[in-house]
Order: C-alpha cells, then sequence, then structure tokens
C-alpha cells in the first residue's frame, strides 16, 4: 500500500512547474458570472451537478414558475423508488434524462424524460453494495447526490465503492473499493466532477475511520490522488504552496503533533459533505467532520485538519489553505456543510467584489470566507448558540466559553446548538437576483456527557451521552432569509421541526423547500411569504430542483422519504411514515 | 494456593531514598528517640510508685502543714478544722508533679513535635492551590505524570504541552534522579492511596478529585510502593515500582515509550501480531502503533520494558506471562481481566508477541 | 508518468528505508500504522453460520442475578454497544433492543446467537473474543434493559 501510494503520488507531481488548465469535460458547464446579479447566460433547462453549478448556487434561471403562477402548481408525475430509508440528494437531469439514485441498497434510475406517458424507466441498476455497510452507517444508510460527466453517471456506493455507470446503457463501467467498510467507513456524499476528475471522501467519524478526500479518474476510476485530513504533511497533501492565513496553522506536521501518539490514524475528520469549486482560483473548497471519539478528553490537542474548511487545487490535491471552524471540537459541529462561492462586496466602499466563501457552519457561525487565503472576513451567529461569545478574526480561533465545555462523565446542560448543529448537511440556495441566500436551519440545545470509549474497528468510537431539547423561542426550525453583506437575516420561517431539506431558489423569485411533516413548500423570495405548499406522502430531506422538459414547460421535483438524522424526532406528533417518491409538479 | 506478591526494589520507609522520605524519616527518628525517652521516664517513675516506700516516721499529721496559729484546735473561731487548714504536703506535692509532667511538659513537647511535624509536611507536600484539573498542560519544563488508579492496577500517563509527546504506560513510574516530579491523583472508581515509603507519604485517589504529590529521588533506584487504601477484593495485589534513574538513562526510557510498538520484521513476528489483535486482548488494551486502542486494562506498547506484571505480582518473565494470560483468576480472583477463551497455538503467538514489545 | 531520474531515485531510497523498523516518512513524521485485517472485529455472515444453536442455556436469569446484570451492563458500556444501540438500548444507529422487535429472535438463546455470531448487516461477532460467561452477563443485562423501559419508556 505504501509503494502504492509513493509511486501514486509521484507520478502527480508537476516536476517541470507548469500547473495543467483544466479544460473541456461535459460536466464543467460555463459557470455564471459570479460578481453580480446581472447578466447570467440563458439557462438550459437542465441541472447536470447537485448544486446545478459547481459554486454550489441551487439556482435556476428558469422563470415559468412564478410568484403569480406558483399557486398553480401541481403534481405532475410520481415515482416510487422502491426503498423506505431517508431520502436526500436531488434528481439531476442531463438532455431529455433525469437520473436518481436510492439510499440502499443505491439503485439507480434513468428516467426518459421525452416519453410520453411518465414515468418512463429507462434502465435501471443494482449495485449490490455489501449489507454489513448498513450496521456502520451513523445517520441512516442515505446517499446525499450523484454526479454526471463523459455520458455516466456517478455516485458512492455505502460499502465504500464508487461506481460509475453508462448513462445509456445502465451498464457498470467501473467500480473502485475507496475505503474498508469493516473498519467502519462508509461513503455517503455527493461527488464533483471537475474537468477529467472525481472528487470524492468518506464517512465515518463516529467510528473511528481516517477521514480522507480524493479524486478519481473520471474514464477509468483510477485514483489519481488522495489527501488525507489528518497525519503528516504528506500523507494530508500540504507542501510549500500551502499558505493559510492563520499564522498557528503553518507549522509542519499539525495533522500529528495536535493529537496524542497515534490517535490521528483514527480521528475522524471525514469528508461526507459537499465540494465546490472555484474556476479563478482552480480550487474545491470542502469540510471535514468532527474528530474521533466524540469524548475530548480523550484527544487533546487541536486536532488539526478535523472540523476544518480546506482548499485543494483539484488536479494534484495539495493543499492551498485550511482554515478550522471549531478547533478540538466538543460538540459534533462538523466542518462539511457546503462552502458556496461568490464574489460579495465585502472589501469596503469602493472597492473591487472580494473573492469569498460563504459557509453556514454547524457551530451557528456563518463565515465570510476570502477564498484566496483562508482569511476569515465576518463569522456572524445565525441561530442561538452559546458555546462561544464570538470568533477572533485577527487569530481565526473562537472564544470557547468555559461552562459549555464537555467532560467525561459529567452532564453540561443546554448547550447551543446540539450536536445536529445550527444547520446540517442540507444545502443553501443564493439568488443573484435577490443576493440572499436561503438557508435551512436548526433550533436545537443538548445536554451531554462524554464517556470512555475504547475503539475497537468496526465498532462506534463515539464516546458520549446527549439529550436534545428545543432551543430559545420553542420552533426547532427556520428556513432564514439570510444577506451575507449586511450580515443578518432578512426574513425567516420558523417550523416546528427542523429544517432539513435543501433548497431551490429561482428566477421567478420563489424559493422551494420542503419539511419534516412533508410540505413541499413555495416561498416569495424577497419577503418569504408562503405562496403555495403541497403535502407530500412522507417527510422531505432531499434537495429540490427544477428543469425543463423535452414539452418545454419548467418542472420542479423533489424527493420525500423521511429519515436521516429526523429519525430523531420519530413517535411525535405529525412525525410522518417512511416512504420513498420522486414527486414532480408543474403548471397546468 | 495463594500466590504471594513479589517485592521488587525496597519499600522501607526507614530507608529514605529522597528530600520528603527524608523529612519523613527525620521526624519519625525525632519521634521514636523523644517517645523512647518519655516512655523510660514513664517506666522509672511507675516502678518507683510501685516500690517507694514512705519515709520511716511519716504520719499524717506530720503531712499536715504546721498549726502555726494555732486554728485547729481553736473553737471560738468558728473550728477550721483539719481540713481547713490546707492541702496536705504530699498532696501538693504530687499535685505539682501532675501539672508538671503532665500538662506542662507534654505540652512542651508535643509543641516542639508539632513544629517539626508542620516543617515536614510543608517539605512533603505541593503548595496548597497547586492542583488544577488532571489534565492542565504542564508548566514549561515541569514533568507531570497523572496516575489513575483502577481496580487493581495502576495507570500511567507522562503529559506533554504538546499532545503528540504524551506517552501511557502501566504500573510503573520512571522518574530522572535528583528532578522534583509532579504526581497527579486521579481515580477511576474507587479511593485508593498512592504510597512508595522510600520517596513520599501516603497520598489518596479519590474518585471526583485531583491530588497532587512532589516526588523526588535523590539517588537512583528501584522504589516498590502499593495501594494504601482498601479498595477490593485483589487491594493486597495492586502494587507498582517507581524507579529512579539518571536523567540520561530516563530520556532514554522516555523517548523509547514515546514511540509506538516496533513494525513486524518478518512473518513468524507478524503471524504473532495477528495472533494479539485477532483475540479478545484488543477490545480491552492498547499497543501503540497497531490497531489496538482499547481504553479498559493498562497499556502494552512497551510491555517487555517493565519489571513486573499484574501490578506488582508476578515477575515479568515468560512462563509468568503465559500464566497471566491463560487464567488470570487463578493468580489474582476479581481482578478485572477475564480467562478468554484462547488455543494453545494462539496463546504461544499472544504470549510470544508481548514479550516482544520492548 | 514523467519522473526526473533524481526524483525516482529519492522515491525508491524512502521507500526501501521506510520498510524497516521505523514507519516514518522522509520529515521523520510517522506514517499510517500498519493495515492489518486482524484487530477487526468480525461481522456476521449471511448465513448465521457461527450461531451456537439452540442448545445452550444462560446461567443467569436478570431476576436473580443482579451482579451479572450488573456485570453486563459494564461489558456493555465497554464492547462499544452503547453507541450504536443507545444508553438505555434506545436503539441509535442500530435497532432499539427495548421495542419488542427482534430481527432474529428474542429468546436469551437467540440474543446469545446474535452478539456471538455478528449479523449480516454489521453487527459485530464477540463470539470469538468474549468468554460465553460475558455473553449471558450482556444477555442478562437485555433483559434488565426492557424491564426498566416496559417500566418507564424513555421520551427521547
Amino acid at each position: 500500500m505504501l509503494t502504492c501510494f509513493a509511486l501514486a503520488t509521484a507520478c502527480s507531481s508537476e516536476p517541470d512547474g507548469k500547473r495543467t488548465e483544466v479544460r473541456g469535460g461535459s460536466a464543467v458547464r460555463a459557470t455564471p458570472s459570479v460578481a453580480s446579479g446581472g447578466a447570467q447566460p440563458p439557462d438550459d433547462g437542465q441541472w447536470t451537478t447537485q448544486a446545478k453549478t459547481v459554486t454550489g448556487w441551487r439556482y435556476s434561471g428558469l422563470a415559468e414558475i412564478d410568484t403569480a403562477s406558483v399557486k398553480g402548481l401541481r403534481e405532475a408525475w410520481s415515482f416510487s423508488t422502491g426503498t423506505l430509508r431517508g431520502h436526500e440528494g436531488a434528481p439531476l437531469v442531463v438532455g431529455s434524462t433525469m437520473y436518481l439514485v436510492t439510499p440502499f441498497p443505491n439503485t439507480a434510475y434513468a428516467i426518459d424524460l421525452a416519453a410520453s406517458v411518465q414515468p418512463a424507466v429507462k434502465w435501471r441498476f443494482d449495485p449490490n453494495p455489501q449489507q454489513r455497510a448498513v450496521g456502520k452507517a451513523c445517520c441512516d444508510v442515505v446517499i446525499r447526490g450523484w454526479a454526471y460527466a463523459d455520458g455516466k453517471l456517478i455516485y458512492n456506493l455505502l460499502d465504500a465503492h464508487t461506481v460509475a455507470v453508462d448513462a445509456a446503457t445502465g451498464k457498470e463501467v467501473w467500480r473502485t473499493p475507496m475505503d474498508d467498510v469493516k473498519r467502519g467507513a462508509t461513503m455517503t456524499m455527493a461527488p464533483l466532477v471537475v474537468g477529467d476528475k472525481v472528487i470524492v471522501g468518506n464517512s465515518g467519524g463516529e467510528m473511528g475511520v481516517h477521514g480522507w478526500l480524493a479524486a478519481l479518474d473520471v474514464a477509468t476510476g483510477r485514483e489519481v490522488w488522495r489527501a488525507f485530513v489528518t497525519g503528516s504533511d504528506s500523507l494530508v497533501r500540504l507542501d510549500s504552496t500551502f499558505r493559510p492565513y492563520y499564522e498557528a496553522l503553518r507549522q509542519p506536521n499539525l495533522g500529528v503533533s495536535t493529537w496524542p501518539p497515534d490517535e490521528w490514524a483514527r480521528g475522524g475528520g471525514a469528508s461526507w459533505g459537499w465540494v465546490t469549486y472555484d474556476s479563478t482560483q482552480h480550487l474545491i473548497f470542502y469540510g471535514t467532520s468532527n474528530p474521533s471519539p466524540w469524548n475530548q478528553e480523550q484527544r487533546p490537542g487541536a486536532n488539526l485538519f478535523t472540523a476544518a474548511i480546506l482548499a485543494r487545487d483539484p488536479d494534484t490535491g495539495m493543499a492551498r489553505w485550511a482554515y478550522q471552524t471549531t478547533p478540538h471540537d466538543e460538540w459534533d459541529y462538523d466542518g462539511v456543510n457546503e462552502n458556496t462561492v461568490l464574489d460579495l462586496p465585502v472589501g469596503g466602499a469602493g472597492q473591487p467584489d472580494v473573492p469569498v466563501i460563504v459557509h453556514f457552519d454547524r457551530n451557528a457561525f456563518v463565515y465570510v470566507i476570502d477564498r484566496r487565503n483562508g482569511r476569515v472576513l465576518s463569522a456572524t451567529p445565525f441561530q442561538a448558540l452559546n458555546w462561544a461569545d464570538s470568533v477572533n478574526l485577527a487569530t481565526g480561533l473562537p472564544h470557547v466559553r468555559e461552562d459549555k465545555r464537555t467532560w467525561q462523565d459529567k452532564w453540561t446542560r443546554n448547550i447551543c446548538p446540539n450536536a445536529l448543529g445550527a444547520k446540517n448537511h442540507p444545502p443553501t440556495a443564493w439568488s443573484p437576483r435577490t443576493r440572499l441566500l436561503y438557508a435551512p436551519t436548526m433550533n436545537l440545545c443538548m445536554d451531554f456527557k462524554a464517556r470512555p470509549v475504547s475503539y475497537i474497528a468496526g465498532t462506534p468510537y463515539w464516546g458520549a451521552e446527549t439529550k436534545t431539547v428545543v432551543g430559545p423561542g420553542g420552533h426547532r426550525g427556520e428556513l432564514l432569509a439570510w444577506d451575507p453583506v449586511a450580515r443578518r437575516k432578512v426574513w425567516g420561517v420558523t417550523e416546528k421541526f427542523p429544517v432539513h431539506s435543501g433548497v431551490l431558489a429561482t428566477a421567478g423569485d420563489v424559493v422551494f423547500y420542503g419539511t419534516v411533516e412533508g410540505d413541499f413548500k413555495a416561498l416569495h423570495a424577497r419577503t418569504g411569504a408562503l405562496l403555495w405548499s403541497k403535502r407530500l406522502s412522507s417527510g422531505i430531506i432531499g434537495a429540490p430542483m427544477t428543469y425543463r422538459a423535452p414539452d418545454g414547460k419548467q418542472y420542479v421535483a423533489v424527493l420525500s422519504g423521511i429519515g436521516g438524522v429526523m429519525g430523531l424526532f420519530k413517535g411525535e406528533a405529525g412525525y410522518p411514515p417512511q416512504g420513498g417518491t420522486l414527486h414532480v409538479f408543474a403548471l397546468p | 494456593m495463594i500466590v504471594q506478591p513479589i517485592v521488587v526494589g525496597g519499600q522501607s520507609a526507614l530507608r529514605p531514598a529522597g528530600p520528603a522520605a527524608r523529612a519523613i524519616g527525620d521526624l519519625w527518628d525525632i519521634m521514636l528517640v523523644s517517645g523512647t525517652i518519655i516512655t523510660v521516664l514513664v517506666l522509672v517513675a511507675f516502678a518507683w510508685a510501685l516500690w517507694h516506700r514512705r519515709a520511716p516516721g511519716f504520719t499524717p499529721e506530720a503531712d499536715h502543714p504546721a498549726d502555726a496559729r494555732g486554728e485547729a484546735s481553736n473553737d471560738e473561731s468558728g473550728g477550721r478544722g483539719h481540713e481547713g487548714i490546707g492541702r496536705p504536703r504530699t498532696e501538693r506535692q504530687g499535685t505539682g508533679i501532675m501539672v508538671g509532667a503532665g500538662i506542662v511538659f507534654p505540652t512542651i513537647v508535643l509543641g516542639v513535635i508539632l513544629v517539626f511535624t508542620l516543617k515536614a509536611l510543608a517539605a512533603i507536600s505541593l503548595p496548597s492551590g497547586t492542583v488544577p484539573t488532571a489534565d492542565a498542560l504542564p508548566a514549561p519544563g515541569e514533568l507531570v505524570i497523572k496516575v489513575t488508579g483502577r481496580q487493581y492496577w495502576w495507570q500511567v500517563e507522562y503529559l506533554d504541552r504538546e499532545p503528540s509527546k504524551r506517552f501511557e504506560t502501566a504500573n510503573e513510574l520512571r522518574i530522572p534522579v535528583g528532578r522534583t516530579v509532579t504526581v497527579r491523583l486521579v481515580s477511576d472508581d474507587v479511593i485508593h492511596s498512592f504510597w512508595v515509603p522510600e520517596l513520599q507519604g501516603k497520598m489518596d485517589l479519590v474518585p471526583g478529585r485531583v491530588n497532587a504529590m512532589a516526588l523526588n529521588a535523590s539517588r537512583p533506584g528501584v522504589f516498590r510502593g502499593q495501594c494504601a487504601e482498601f479498595c477490593g477484593v485483589q487491594h493486597a495485589k495492586m502494587a507498582f515500582v517507581v524507579v529512579a534513574e539518571p536523567p540520561a538513562r530516563y530520556e532514554a526510557w522516555a523517548a523509547r515509550q514515546r514511540e509506538g510498538a516496533r513494525a513486524v520484521r518478518d512473518s513468524a513476528a507478524g503471524a504473532d501480531e495477528s495472533a494479539f489483535l485477532a483475540s479478545g486482548c484488543a477490545l480491552c488494551h492498547a499497543v501503540r502503533g497497531t490497531s489496538a486502542r482499547g481504553e479498559l486494562g493498562p497499556d502494552l506498547t512497551h510491555l517487555a520494558t517493565r519489571l513486573t506484571l499484574a501490578a506488582g505480582t508476578l515477575p515479568n518473565r515468560a512462563g509468568h506471562l503465559y500464566g497471566w494470560i491463560a487464567n488470570p483468576q487463578a493468580i489474582k480472583p476479581g481482578s478485572k481481566m477475564p480467562a478468554t477463551p484462547l488455543s494453545a497455538r494462539d496463546l504461544h503467538a499472544i504470549a510470544r508477541y508481548l514479550a516482544s514489545l520492548d | 508518468m514523467r519522473l526526473r531520474p533524481g526524483a525516482a531515485a529519492l522515491w525508491w531510497t524512502m521507500l526501501c528505508s521506510g520498510c524497516s523498523a521505523a514507519d516514518r516518512d522522509d520529515r521523520g513524521a510517522p506514517l499510517l500504522p500498519p493495515a492489518s485485517t486482524a484487530g477487526l472485529v468480525p461481522t456476521g455472515d449471511l448465513a448465521g453460520g457461527l450461531d451456537r444453536g439452540a442448545g445452550i442455556r444462560s446461567p443467569y436469569t436478570e431476576a436473580a442475578d443482579q451482579q451479572a446484570v450488573y456485570d453486563g451492563e459494564v461489558l456493555y458500556n465497554q464492547m462499544n454497544c452503547v453507541d450504536c444501540h443507545g444508553y438505555q438500548g434506545q436503539g441509535n444507529m442500530c435497532p432499539s433492543l427495548v421495542d419488542g422487535e427482534w430481527l432474529f429472535g428474542d429468546s436469551p438463546v437467540d440474543q446469545f446467537n446474535s452478539v456471538y455470531a455478528g449479523r449480516a448487516k454489521g453487527m459485530p461477532a464477540y463470539g470469538k473474543l468474549l468468554p460465553d460467561d460475558s455473553i449471558w452477563k450482556i444477555v442478562a443485562y437485555l433483559e434488565a434493559l426492557k424491564t426498566r423501559h416496559d417500566k418507564k419508556p424513555d421520551t427521547q
């Protein structure tokens, strides 16, 4: 293994000093201008990557469904996925075909949108992943998205393989084993295609895995590079090009020295969230999970690079910068939430727009970070939080409150936000028309008691008992419209349960999201007024998307099927039965 | 058959090897000498009291003070009587002796001993308010060892300002000669007590509390200690050793302890390691450098460097190691290590592997 | 694959030196610990082929053997059952042990076999690693958890 690893890194080095430009590849569409809201190129009506664009906007230029017409929206057709677990992710539409993948056993469907009677299944692919992966998944046997590139549907299987399926025929093209499910590693994240590579990462921050992010060749599935989250600089892929803004992150081998001996190898930091890409910097941005175990007394040190945001060169995997959102995390505040790529006027009056990423973290701070160097320009609370007072922008470190730290065999009461975070992985949407970010957030607090835990490979390396309580105000969720320049909430719609679905913004100034009870809602993007709502057959934890079908009409699609971490509320009034259905809506 | 724990190293409070033990020893000497002298005096007085005869010609009347004013026989003055004249001479003498020898003398002696005791206490204790939380970072240059008492073994962690330089061992502390080492004492379950007589006094390990003591050895040697507070069925076999070494040798030992177990060199060693990892041992024990990271039993990473097995119960030799792994309950019944089912081949492989962990 | 000769030589030297005792990279920082497949608690196979069968009996009952129940609780915590099945057995990543629904049988012997042999969807097989006595103690504790739950269903 050492040989293979060494050869792989040697081969991918660039001895002649020339950086390879990424060109071509049908997956990299011309991204809309990130500079300003106006002058977007006309929408092609497809949805070829999970967030519509690799910058993570989840914004569609289609305006047939708008604030006036959306009240007439009705279900055009539906499709049962045949599984009953949590349905996350958004269907893709490439050309006239829709692609979706079910939770375990990760069956893939291609639906021909050009057929006269819907749904018309073009093909079905059953990968038969190993059953033993089911018992290693902390948070339901979900799949959070899938990717399309080069005529192939590419996605991750729960048993830690990445598979590519021929989009025309539904036959397997390649399948690459990426990690060892016997050690507790699974894969659930949505791959991102950048040029000729597909970026994937593992899951298992509760199982003591060694977190990593890797790039596979789209054509063959061969691993091009793998960057671990902890370990020596060579494992984490840091070299002289690593230029983090904060002094404390510039020491060598921080992925080892900030851990007790050997603990970094089971330190978690799984990269199970979203990856976004900036073509101007040629960088991918992603976050890493909590450190293992949750019992912080067993891993003194800052625990780099867990609970952090990293920027890497997608061709070589070498890191450009890093920023740790929650050093020495004691509360399960993963850093995996999406980093939306934007240019914002946060540089001061008369200054050009600053290239930033905006990141709503689990820890209830929303960060605006200069994406060239990882410098935090602002860190603002967006939900109730009491684990820290503020973030020191000079050092990047949060000012942690001593009374909200967590300890072994002692209860710490009423920590906000709870371990699920003020916002979990369901992604935000950005509207270049309203200049607002629409974020699905949660308002939960917790009591936390850490417990001693042994590392037994394949069993949880967790070590904590928690009790969840509702946060201040009594509502457990809120769909926020957030102005990242003014750093404030513009409007919010509260919900009884946490808002745990993705969000869609459209040029019709309509924002779509779903609730745990199963209500698929359309809000006015500028005011938050409820324009339309439909109760679906099960709860909604997936991401809505919209497309233009071959018949020329605009359709909105969303998966229903409750599960995921919302299973915490099972048994409560209003919690729906399980389901697994794709719902597609259109105007009559 | 009762297996007696072995004795490795010295355990006599009368052979102090460090300044704290010497302070205790000096106090002991003062108390022993003064106690002996006083005991002899008391015995002599007692003997005198038993055999002393009254002087010839002693009469009770002669014992009374002289009636110079004739009040005893003076009825007109109201008759004070014999009782009123004054206490007998012998009684006055006796009272004087009691007050002098029974109150004043002991008060002075005990007061002097109290002063010596307080000085000795100050010499063996850390300044009050020293005790931080158990895992607080050591001050620069401070050597801090955190000892956790668990039924029936001692978890020993060497702390460091840099987390990757921490290491853990069990039932054995090594310290450099001449340097004051801070030992933080915590307990995982019940009250234990840390006592290494040749170096220091006793200090309890109390659940929910952090206590701290200073250890300083002024000469190299092996010093045995044991649990000094009844903690359960195997309290008697919960011993440990403190090894004081010249600073250079200590540093070499610490550097080796920081490293993980050596990578296996050949297929036979690999098979032994696999047998260890595939057995139930890894559920409870840790060997750094492998995937074994149990937190319930002693860290075994450098087991072969230790002087004893099972917390001072057995010498660290192959035969004893086999016996301990095969059936710990026969040697230390009631200890927390179960007799796991092992085939003979696995037992050999595991014992060979553990014996190789230097 | 394009390598300068010097770089290639450097890599091969590093590889060969790295094969000896200390696993460190060229800057002295430790590499991954060896990833042997030993040391993993195996998971059960599909057929339940390692089951001990139906003819075994528990030496303990929850009512009569409180020490066994206590020891079982300690084992349930230490063998990492807690984080999967919940601190009160109510379920977490893995099914609830107190809701009365059993996938593989509800008798003590069935429960023993599930722990001993593991199960196909990721339940580890502890049979080779723990003595039978320990597994029976865990089973006794599960009975106690169920009793506790029935008296006071948790509201979590």
